[in-house]
């Protein structure tokens, strides 16, 4: 009798599985992965890199401010601290929704924050740098400027915005 | 990071603002760059004033003062006076207690004398300085043109 047949077969099959499943574990652990947050504007999904994404906030209450480009919503009071709030769908080119009620993302990038006003968090995942693609060309011309990637996330093609690029259109306004 | 002394200064140094609404928008101005304030007959000839939401910048459609009152700033230019809903309160605030604005808003806000905020329950109130509003919008008269 051989040690393969000595060794029942369902324990060679648990220890085939453990093995590969290992073998996947560091496999996954190499792999560069990205943290994003995705969500949802006008119908589309789009997502941030996680790493700017300091805080999701229900939106309470948007103070207006006169005087200032129709991209900045306008400031809201966090935590005693004053932050403004960037209209994401003006900058993108997007309709505006029935409802502006919403979500606001603080988020950073360099030595600027601000408060990006969308309208639902889908997820936060870690996704496979490898999965990011470069953005189709068909991509409409509003958008493109702002695009960092593209990628399928839950049957449903993601738009990985470049947050660097959103404030700089801010700023420039 | 201040220092234990320049925090002392800001929590004791204060400033004496002159608090209102404006087409539900709240805003505080140095009570000290006021020289006069009165109660607008809208009688009046001659336009006295010019309506404080038209003078910042805030696009909208016609607005209805309820209770408007003329405030006259005197500079070196000459008087500004602007057309504003009756002050809610005169206050006196630490400058601790003033914001600045966040970087994507300031350099938009500054050009039309909007320079701080006081955040509060019940919002941010915009903190102005008339004196610059005016001096960017161009506003100022000559004493005496202003009836």
């Amino acid at each position: 009798m051989t040690s393969e047949q000595e060794q029942p077969k369902s324990e060679r099959i648990l220890s085939e599985i453990k093995l590969h499943k290992e073998h996947r574990k560091v496999a996954d652990v190499d792999e560069p992965v990205l943290k994003i947050v995705i969500f949802s504007l006008s119908g589309e999904s789009y997502a941030f890199a996680g790493a700017s994404v300091l805080e999701i906030l229900p939106v309470d209450e948007i103070s207006p401010i006169p005087g200032t480009p129709s991209c900045i919503l306008g400031l809201i009071v966090l935590r005693g601290d004053i932050e403004s709030v960037v209209d994401l769908r003006w900058i993108l080119g997007l309709s505006r929704g029935a409802d502006d009620e919403g979500i606001v993302l603080l988020a950073t990038s360099g030595t600027v924050r601000s408060g990006i006003l969308i309208e639902e968090v889908e997820d936060v995942v870690d996704v496979p740098r490898r999965s990011i693609l470069t953005a189709p060309s068909n991509l409409d011309a509003g958008v493109r400027e702002f695009v960092a990637g593209q990628l399928e996330y839950g049957g449903k093609n993601v738009t990985l915005l470049d947050l660097e690029k959103i404030f700089a259109r801010v700023e420039a306004s | 990071m201040i220092s234990s002394a320049e925090r002392e200064e800001l929590e004791t140094k204060e400033l004496r603002l002159l608090l209102f609404s404006v087409c539900g928008i709240r805003f505080a101005a140095d009570a000290d760059q006021v020289s006069t304030l009165r109660e607008c007959n809208l009688q009046e000839s001659v336009p006295p004033a010019i309506p404080f939401h038209e003078a910042i910048g805030y696009e909208t459609g016609p607005v209805a003062y309820r209770r408007p009152e003329i405030c006259t700033i005197t500079g070196e230019a000459g008087q500004c006076s602007f057309m504003i809903e009756s002050p809610e309160d005169i206050a006196t605030v630490a400058w601790d207690d003033l914001q600045p604005l966040p970087t994507l808003v300031e350099p938009f806000a500054v050009r039309w004398g909007i320079w701080a905020g006081i955040p509060g329950r019940h919002g941010i109130r915009l903190v102005v300085d008339l004196d610059r509003l005016a001096t960017s919008r161009n506003l100022w008269r000559a004493q005496g043109d202003i009836s």
